[in-house]
């Protein structure tokens, strides 16, 4: 399965493709201390990934803006058949 | 609009169509991006609820429930646009790149040149217009089918992840290796199509 190794992450061996994954990862789940070490170092060396994680943070704040400003609707149409529904399934 | 009965053990289907059936659809849109599958799934929603209008013991609001149940339909729809036997990160999408694509392996998994993030900053933005949030539309729906959902309640309910994995029924590693390629592909796809660099 293709994937990270998890808990594996050497700093000889740590490269961009842990970086982003551990900046993923941090969003929603505490890094330990040497995976928050490698990320921290890799960042100071990498621009690339830098703008990974600034971006992703950009990213979400859109994505969230995103669902703020929908103005999504069903039709009249379509409620009134919906309705329609409930009331013919009701009937028991 | 009406006050509704979340404060006892009854349901009223008659209301159910003008209190919650937006809330349903946007619910639903969000996480499959299609419109026909959206209301579809909303339809069948309200009549499973219906047949389960017995099972209801008011420990939930109206709307929970209902969302609840538009949450299982969700998932069984995954379910189904996944081909069997596939494990939950070879998903039946072709056009997720795979990790190859953005890193190289031999280089010890550095960013490939054509891959790398550009800089943002140089070009002059208005991310908050109806044209960005179509392209922001356009991006997920490249994804696999479960990987939006999975994307979606990941980044709206700040999820805990336990619970995401346990909605969509993956191991954590699993997860985050979803959340990773999700994040790696809308990334690419805004920087390609929306800021044109």
């Amino acid at each position: 399965m293709e994937g990270i190794k998890e808990h594996k992450h050497k700093w000889y061996t740590f490269g961009c493709k842990d970086a982003t994954y551990l900046t993923v990862k941090g969003e929603n789940a505490p890094l330990s201390l040497s995976e928050k070490m490698l990320l921290n170092f890799h960042l100071i060396i990498c621009k690339y990934c830098r703008r990974f994680a600034s971006q992703n943070r950009q990213i979400n704040q859109l994505f969230r803006a995103f669902y703020g400003k929908s103005d999504l609707k069903l039709s009249p149409n379509k409620k009134e058949a919906l309705n329609q529904l409930i009331t013919e399934n009701s009937k028991k | 609009m009406e006050k509704t009965l979340n404060n006892q053990n009854s349901l009223d289907p008659s209301k159910w169509v003008e209190l919650y059936s937006d809330y349903l659809y946007r619910f639903a849109y969000y996480r499959v991006n299609n419109d026909e599958l959206a209301q579809d799934l909303v339809q069948d929603c309200f009549l499973a609820a219906l047949k389960a209008v017995e099972t209801y013991k008011g420990q939930a609001s109206e709307k929970t429930w209902l969302v609840s149940i538009l949450k299982n339909k969700i998932i069984d729809h995954y379910k189904k646009a996944s081909t069997r036997n596939e494990s939950p990160l070879q998903l039946s999408s072709y056009t997720a790149p795979s990790y190859d694509y953005f890193f190289d392996k031999e280089a010890k998994g550095h960013w490939q040149s054509d891959t790398k993030p550009k800089d943002w900053a140089v070009t002059e933005n208005n991310f908050d217009t109806k044209e960005f949030y179509k392209t922001l539309e356009n991006c997920l729906a490249e994804l696999p089918e479960k990987w939006k959902g999975v994307f979606t309640m990941s980044l709206l309910h700040d999820a805990d992840s336990k619970l995401v994995c346990k909605e969509f029924d993956l191991s954590s590693s699993n997860f985050w290796v979803i959340m990773h390629r999700a994040k790696l592909q809308m990334r690419a796809c805004l920087e390609k199509h929306w800021l044109k660099l």
